[in-house]
């Protein structure tokens, strides 16, 4: 009777070994901050930024192909350091935020480049159009939090053409090219 | 920003010289009857105001996924269903406006309302836009056509459609300010030329395009941006300040006197309009 207890608490712990389940993070806001840089006019990079976004990271510890990545902006909450003119960005012109309340990154594929890089392939919707993006991710670090929870840094980068978008109008004052910029800390869940 | 300067003359400036050249030419033919200027008159109209739109926004998009999308082919649309009405009457002829009206309603009002307020909630303001479209473009019609010329209740539009223009890109919006402001300066050429070339009549195509395309407009700008609802309003009744009193006699120095005063008094009623605007959102100058 012990050997048959002991063989199947063995098996138990074995196959709870092999189907580790995935890590789950959800994205610490408070200690995250999504920015974007658009040249103004040619001459010069004006940044700016989303206060309101939410996301999670499942990482596989065994197979970083089942590794994925979600994230959601607020559109309203853009800020370019001068109301009128983020009054403009939420309007029709541009982010369409009453229409489009938020825009999103939902990964498909996650590549490993080294320890610390990856790809993340996937779909960006903004004012309702998903086009497929890559995002060259960096892991800052991971480590335990005050409280004794597991922490984890990531910052990625990603260029986006903004007619791809249907955001057309002031080619002449806006560039084309946006790039956004996601440094987040995940907390372990 | 030489080229931004570029793009309002392309876009606004050549658009609406354009319409007055070729609305000069049409109110001048000897060739066609009244009833064929309209329908031609008011292509012109839709044509430049779509022709503006493209150069402003960068492009027409299709299928239309955004209410702004919708107002090209708004315009376009109320030239066919103007042109319907001029030739119809009576119940289908009612028919046919409440068809636009309601057809503009719902391309405004989609996206914003079903789904996201309560179906009852939507569904009213779907009514009430919907009759609020077919009431005005019938007054106008019937205002423009209970005049002399058509002179005072265009130059009504122009006014309100212009300063709408101004509304709206304080409002939020530098590109439906664009738009609007266009359409104001071509609706002012015809105005205009309406002075010197008197019609007999109005009829139901401008009258159509201007309700259908200023609704639009202003709805996208209050739904969309921050154009208060009150200057909206305001807007739209601003041009029935041109039918108060009796009409004017078709000819003659009175006439001028008495148009000046109505003009004077679809002023006052913008300047209430943008009072609101100013009260409301306290809009700065738009910085990029």
């Amino acid at each position: 009777m012990i050997v048959r207890f002991t063989l199947f608490a063995t098996l138990l712990a074995l196959t709870g070994i092999t189907s580790a389940k995935a890590d789950n993070y959800k994205i610490d806001p408070a200690h995250s901050a999504i920015i974007f840089k658009a040249v103004h006019l040619g001459v010069g990079n004006l940044y700016g930024r989303f206060d309101t976004f939410s996301g999670e990271l499942v990482l596989d510890p065994n197979d970083s192909a089942k590794d994925s990545v979600k994230v959601e902006i607020t559109t309203d909450s853009i800020d370019s350091n001068s109301a009128a003119r983020d009054k403009d960005l939420k309007g029709p012109d541009f982010l369409n935020a009453k229409q489009f309340p938020t825009a999103t990154f939902k990964s498909t594929a996650v590549k490993k480049v080294d320890d610390k890089d990856y790809e993340v392939t996937g779909d960006f919707t903004l004012r309702g159009i998903t086009k497929p993006v890559t995002l060259a991710v960096q892991v800052i670090g991971t480590g335990p939090g005050p409280r004794g929870e597991t922490r984890l840094g990531t910052e990625s980068t990603v260029t986006l053409k903004r007619s791809d978008f249907d955001m057309k109008t002031f080619s002449q004052v806006v560039s084309e090219d946006i790039q956004l910029r996601i440094a987040v800390e995940a907390v372990k869940q | 920003m030489g080229s931004l300067i570029g793009q309002g003359i392309v876009g606004i400036a050549l658009p609406a010289l354009l319409a007055l050249v070729l609305n000069g030419l049409v109110l001048r033919s000897s060739a066609l009857t009244e009833s064929r200027k309209w329908p031609l008159i008011g292509l012109i109209v839709a044509g430049c105001f779509v022709f503006s739109y493209s150069v402003i926004v960068g492009g027409i998009t299709f299928p239309p996924r955004e209410a702004t999308h919708w107002l090209p082919f708004i315009a376009v649309g109320a030239v066919v269903f103007g042109s319907i009405l001029q030739f119809t009457g009576g119940i289908a002829r009612s028919i046919v406006r409440l068809i636009a009206a309601l057809a503009t309603a719902w391309t405004v009002l989609q996206s914003q309302t079903f789904g996201r307020w309560p179906l009852l909630i939507s569904v009213e303001w779907l009514v009430a836009v919907t009759l609020i479209l077919f009431a005005t473009s019938r007054l106008i019609e019937r205002g423009g056509a209970a005049r002399g010329t058509p002179t005072e209740i265009l130059l009504g539009m122009a006014l309100a459609a212009g300063f709408g223009g101004i509304a709206l890109f304080l409002g939020g919006s530098v590109v439906l300010g664009q738009i609007c402001g266009a359409f104001g300066l071509v609706l002012a050429g015809l105005t205009a030329l309406t002075f010197f070339l008197p019609p007999a009549h109005l009829g139901p195509i401008i009258p159509l395009i201007y309700v259908l395309a200023l609704g639009s407009l202003l709805l996208s700008g209050s739904l969309f941006s921050d154009l208060p609802w009150p200057t909206s309003g305001l807007l739209w009744i601003a041009p029935f300040g041109v039918l108060i009193g009796p009409p004017a006699m078709p000819l003659g120095k009175n006439r001028n006197v008495r148009l000046l005063l109505r003009g004077l008094i679809v002023l006052v009623v913008i300047g209430l309009a943008l009072v609101a605007l100013f009260l409301i959102v306290q809009p700065n100058s738009n910085e990029y």
